[in-house]
């Protein structure tokens, strides 16, 4: 069997997926052969994330991690989706959300492929390096 | 009390301030890390040699450069410790590749290979940085080399002459002073005011050795007009790798600003070895002697930016004096041969010669100078067209000193003149000497006057005619270390001297 680039692999698995939705199952079983047979098998989060890059180019979905400080308002979830729609060319958000204190202050927000680290906390590390 | 609602209102605004996309950046993840070396998943956009910042756990950056771009990762060397670098990881583009402070302000200082101080003297406010990798300069852009750079070695400027804006390598065994001659050419530099800078490149040399040649050009009042790029075996193999690139880089600014630079790299095979254990853990295939194949391309691109500038960039040059450790006198290993075919001579030291008591340990028939003869000053060539010659026919004949009752008197005169010469290229380290002192002492010897002096004598009538001279005829000598060609008047002032004189000490 070939050696392929992760990418590649990705590339093949969303356009079966979007073709042929009902053989989901059928597909991740393969790809969980393909994985244990290259000796890949902790790679699996590196696809995962492939594949959902490759949807958002497929599907316009663009999946993104949330993470603040006190939760989000709905203004504050209307804001971001706005902005990562603008930015990746998407047509539909998902957002996971999670409530992290330690942030002080502030969003972060991952996509597959972006960061927006607007936290209190990279901030005042921020502040901490400019003066070490 | 904290508000959560203003802070939701806040974070608003915030939003709709970040809506213009600024802050939103690309970021991709440590897969794996170790030896020095990230691999990074994502980042598709990294350019090559470009800066990418790693977060540490504790909140911090770690910079690294990318060297491997590949389809699925990156493989990313860091250019600080390891520990501090953790799997998962985020990683982001800085937008910049490796850049240094450049320019008058880091004279007098000591720093590593991304311009840091080193010497605690506080930071370092450059008004410019340079790019530590940058193309060298075009044909056009170019001079022949003609202007001279005395090392204040009698047995390089009399023999090898150095060009400013030319490449010459210091080849030799460990511990045969390779380093002492670079340091010589540096203190010179400073005691005739040439107003040539110094940059001294360290690549992974102990730092006590550092330590002793910073405080030795101090002491010479040498290092106001130096910058010194420090790094040890401690340090990671990238910072080795990256310091002859900065120090270019700091060089480059006074090559590029009308002035006159000397760039010592000491020594480039740690360099290549530096570069072999970058190449191996980013898995790059390796050819000889485990290094990769773009080894020469290492040292050429390098070497290259060593230049004599043309008129209309300023006249400036920057002159390399790159530095190899042979293994047994091995100049046909791979890193040895690469760099002598980059450079435009090089000055070759043999071990026992050093044992033999000549020292600088200069072996005159392998070592040569491609371009520096158009350079010489004209002084010193008029004096030492023959001493080539002499000492050629001197080392043939070499074999044959032990019978000297049984030689003819064209070959024992030979033979005389032949171990003079040697004895006087003799020079003690860390005491170059002037145009006026090479021609003073080279003509009478040329010309056969200190033939009959014995060999152990000719060390104190040299020192006896310099004293002399100086004494009684310090303008015509001072006249002389302008570099023109002695008027017959000097010249048979100086013969006078060197005759009344070698009498005093003929046998």
């Amino acid at each position: 069997m070939p050696k392929l680039s992760r990418r590649r692999v990705a590339h093949e698995i969303v356009a079966l997926l979007v073709a042929h939705p009902e053989r989901q199952a059928e597909l991740l079983k393969q790809t969980a052969a393909y994985l244990l047979h290259h000796k890949k098998a902790n790679e699996a989060h590196l696809l995962l994330l492939d594949i959902a890059e490759e949807l958002q180019k497929v599907q316009g979905v663009v999946t993104a991690e949330v993470r603040s400080a006190f939760g989000l308002t709905s203004a504050s979830r209307d804001g971001i989706a706005a902005m990562l729609k603008k930015v990746t060319g998407a047509q539909t958000v998902e957002l996971s959300e999670t409530v992290e204190p330690e942030l002080i202050g502030g969003v972060v927000i991952r996509t597959p492929e972006f960061e927006l680290d607007a936290s209190v906390k990279r901030q005042l590390n921020q502040l901490a390096g400019g003066i070490n | 009390m904290i508000s959560v609602k203003e802070l939701s209102t806040e974070l608003l605004d915030a939003i709709n301030q970040l809506k213009n996309e600024k802050g939103l950046e690309k970021s991709g993840i440590v897969t794996r890390v170790g030896d020095g070396v990230a691999w990074i998943y994502g980042l598709t956009d990294a350019g090559f040699n470009e800066v990418l910042q790693i977060e540490t756990t504790d909140g911090k950056t770690v910079d690294a450069f990318a060297l491997n771009l590949m389809e699925d990762e990156i493989g990313a060397v860091l250019l600080g410790a390891d520990a501090l670098v953790a799997a998962g990881a985020r990683v982001r583009l800085s937008g910049q590749v490796v850049k240094v402070p450049v320019g008058p302000d880091l004279l007098g200082r000591v720093v590593d290979p991304l311009g840091r101080p080193l010497d605690g003297k506080g930071p370092i406010k450059a008004a410019h940085h340079g790019l530590v990798e940058r193309g060298a300069p075009g044909v056009m852009d170019r001079k022949s080399v003609h202007e001279p750079l005395m090392t204040g070695l009698m047995a390089i400027d009399a023999l090898v002459p150095i060009g400013r804006g030319q490449r010459e390598l210091i080849i030799g065994d460990r511990q045969t002073g390779k380093t002492a001659i670079a340091v010589d050419t540096m203190i010179n530099q400073a005691r005739q005011k040439t107003g040539v800078v110094n940059i001294y490149v360290a690549i992974g040399q102990k730092l006590s050795k550092i330590s002793r040649l910073v405080e030795r050009l101090k002491s010479e009042g040498v290092m106001d007009q130096t910058i010194v790029i420090a790094t040890s075996p401690a340090d990671p193999a990238s910072l080795q790798y990256l310091a002859p690139y900065a120090g270019t880089a700091m060089a480059e600014y006074f090559r590029d600003n009308k002035g006159h630079a000397l760039i010592i790299y000491d020594d480039l095979t740690k360099h290549a070895v530096a570069y072999r254990q970058m190449s191996l853990l980013l898995r790059r295939p390796p050819g000889r002697e485990a290094y990769p194949g773009d080894v020469f391309y290492l040292h050429s691109r390098l070497l290259e930016r060593s230049a004599k500038l043309a008129d209309h960039l300023g006249a400036g040059s920057l002159t390399a004096l790159p530095v190899i450790e042979t293994q047994a006198g091995d100049i046909s290993a791979y890193v040895p041969t690469n760099v002598i075919s980059i450079t435009d001579g090089q000055i070759f030291l043999e071990t026992n010669l050093f044992f033999q008591g000549i020292r600088p340990a200069i072996s005159v028939g392998l070592s040569v100078s491609r371009v520096g003869g158009a350079a010489q000053t004209k002084a010193v060539k008029s004096v030492s067209g023959s001493i080539k010659l002499n000492l050629a026919q001197f080392r043939e004949l070499a074999a044959f000193t032990q019978f000297s009752t049984d030689l003819d008197a064209a070959t024992k005169a030979t033979i005389n003149r032949g171990q003079r010469l040697v004895e006087l290229l003799k020079q003690p380290q860390y005491s170059p000497m002037s145009v006026w002192e090479q021609v003073a002492v080279l003509m009478p010897a040329t010309q056969g006057t200190f033939d009959g002096v014995p060999v152990e004598k000719i060390a104190d009538v040299t020192r006896a005619l310099l004293a002399a001279l100086w004494a009684d005829h310090k303008e015509p000598m001072k006249e002389l270390s302008k570099g023109g060609k002695p008027t017959e008047a000097t010249s048979k002032l100086i013969m006078a001297t060197a005759e009344k004189l070698a009498k005093g000490y003929e046998a």
